[in-house]
């Protein structure tokens, strides 16, 4: 997310508190709750200063623009819009790039990893071995038909059951799987393309989308944890540190308790592309909600709490 | 009632899951093998999910099992109505205890979310969603 800083580089002679007073107006004797909350925020935005009674001139500064101070502004010091972490500060590129791809995942994971779940679940789950089999066993019967053990009228009447019941698994996700022909057209060909060999694409067509999706599923968890340690890490704020913790952590147990939940369902219900797309929203959105739920229960009633603190958690993410 | 109880209520609940996933590993580890023997194969199960339900989601297949072994009338549909017959007491009264525990649980869970939305809503707390 873009915001709005100032820009200083360090001069001979100037300490964090001085260039404190001199941009917003006020001290550790003044206002002593706000400069440290100022200070506080200052050494978040620069995580190369690592004692603040030791800074370098030359270095650049980046400092909060608070609409609340006075209107007093360190002479030299620009106002510039950009990413959080995305500055001249004192870093190789490659590594600069790096926290600027962690803040912006910080900030837009959501959006990524919600309809990304969604989506590698049910694709992960329409696309297992059991669908992608009736399409092999059209090969096999092929194979049957050739060598005479079976007639052609039974031939095509198998092998139109097999689509079929393909079909009727994967439901509406045969438009997104075969946008042209739909999977009979597929499994027809248009090259004079023998049954057996159209079996084997097909099949390893469906096998290599079924990677894409059971890996983008992994990923996507990895960028999930990943951008809630990054947010837990750049947050200066104690509390929101907290609440994005037990944001992460309510919506991945849920996620797993409604995943067992949904095996009851199961029990009782065969799994078509419905079963799949309610598995796989029904979880996902679920544990996505209960999360925020869990973060504001955090908020209202638990906030005397410092988990992150507590179980290191802060420690591990920095 | 503080405020802080219910917070370490609800967190209780949440840790409760957590706990859960070793339990059905370790069920899974000691269901009878009579179990997936008669009954995980064709007819009861199609084979989408005979394939579905194993590696990484085999411990959903142990928790299908688990509530049919607490309840059996749950199975009519797929004619698994005797599958309590071929486990000892102990499973069956530990995999009742542990669906309907995983049951309460989310009903806790969700009834807390939607209350404390509703609470928030109420009193003008800021919601961040």
């Amino acid at each position: 997310m873009a915001f709005s800083h100032y820009e200083y580089r360090i001069r001979e002679g100037d300490t964090l508190s001085r260039i404190i007073y001199d941009m917003y107006g006020w001290t550790p004797h003044n206002q002593p709750a706000t400069y440290r909350g100022t200070l506080q925020g200052l050494l978040a935005m620069n995580p190369h200063i690592t004692d603040p009674n030791m800074i370098r001139a030359g270095d650049m500064l980046r400092l909060p623009d608070n609409p609340n101070s006075a209107s007093l502004r360190k002479p030299g010091a620009t106002l510039s819009h950009g990413s959080e972490f995305v500055s001249d500060l004192q870093m190789p590129r490659s590594e600069r790039e790096q926290v600027a791809a962690l803040a912006w995942l910080a900030e837009n994971t959501s959006w990524l990893t919600i309809p990304g779940s969604i989506a590698a679940s049910a694709g992960s789950n329409l696309l297992n071995h059991g669908n992608r089999q009736l399409l092999a066993d059209i090969g096999d019967l092929y194979a049957e038909y050739k060598a005479d053990r079976i007639s052609k009228s039974t031939y095509h009447a198998r092998r139109a059951a097999k689509i079929a019941e393909f079909r009727r698994n994967i439901g509406p996700f045969e438009k997104l799987l075969y946008p042209r022909k739909g999977v009979a057209g597929a499994m027809r060909g248009n090259r004079g393309l023998l049954p057996s060999t159209l079996s084997k694409t097909q099949v390893t067509y469906l096998r290599r989308m079924a990677g894409y999706a059971k890996n983008g599923g992994i990923v996507l968890t990895g960028v999930g944890v990943t951008a809630a340690c990054a947010q837990i890490a750049r947050t200066v704020d104690q509390k929101e540190k907290n609440e994005i913790f037990i944001e992460t952590l309510a919506s991945t147990l849920t996620g797993w308790g409604a995943g067992l939940a949904i095996s009851l369902l199961l029990y009782s219900n065969p799994v078509g592309w419905g079963t799949a797309l309610v598995l796989a929203i029904g979880s996902t959105t679920g544990s996505w909600a209960i999360g925020k739920g869990s973060a504001m229960l955090y908020d209202v009633f638990g906030n005397q709490v410092d988990l992150v603190r507590g179980l290191a958690v802060d420690k591990v993410c920095k | 009632m503080n405020g802080i109880y219910i917070f370490y209520a609800y967190m209780s609940i949440l840790g409760s899951i957590l706990l859960l996933i070793p339990c059905v590993l370790v069920m899974q580890f000691l269901m009878p093998r009579a179990v997936l023997e008669t009954y995980w194969r064709e007819p009861y199960f199609r084979p989408v999910e005979l394939a579905l339900f194993t590696g990484v989601l085999a411990p959903m297949r142990t928790f299908m099992f688990m509530w049919g072994v607490a309840f059996p009338r749950f199975g009519r549909k797929r004619n698994i109505t005797e599958v309590h017959h071929l486990v000892p007491k102990w499973y069956r009264v530990v995999s009742a205890a542990l669906t309907l525990w995983l049951l309460i649980a989310l009903f806790l869970i969700c009834a807390s979310v939607v209350a404390i939305f509703i609470y928030a809503y109420v009193i003008g707390h800021p919601m961040r969603l």
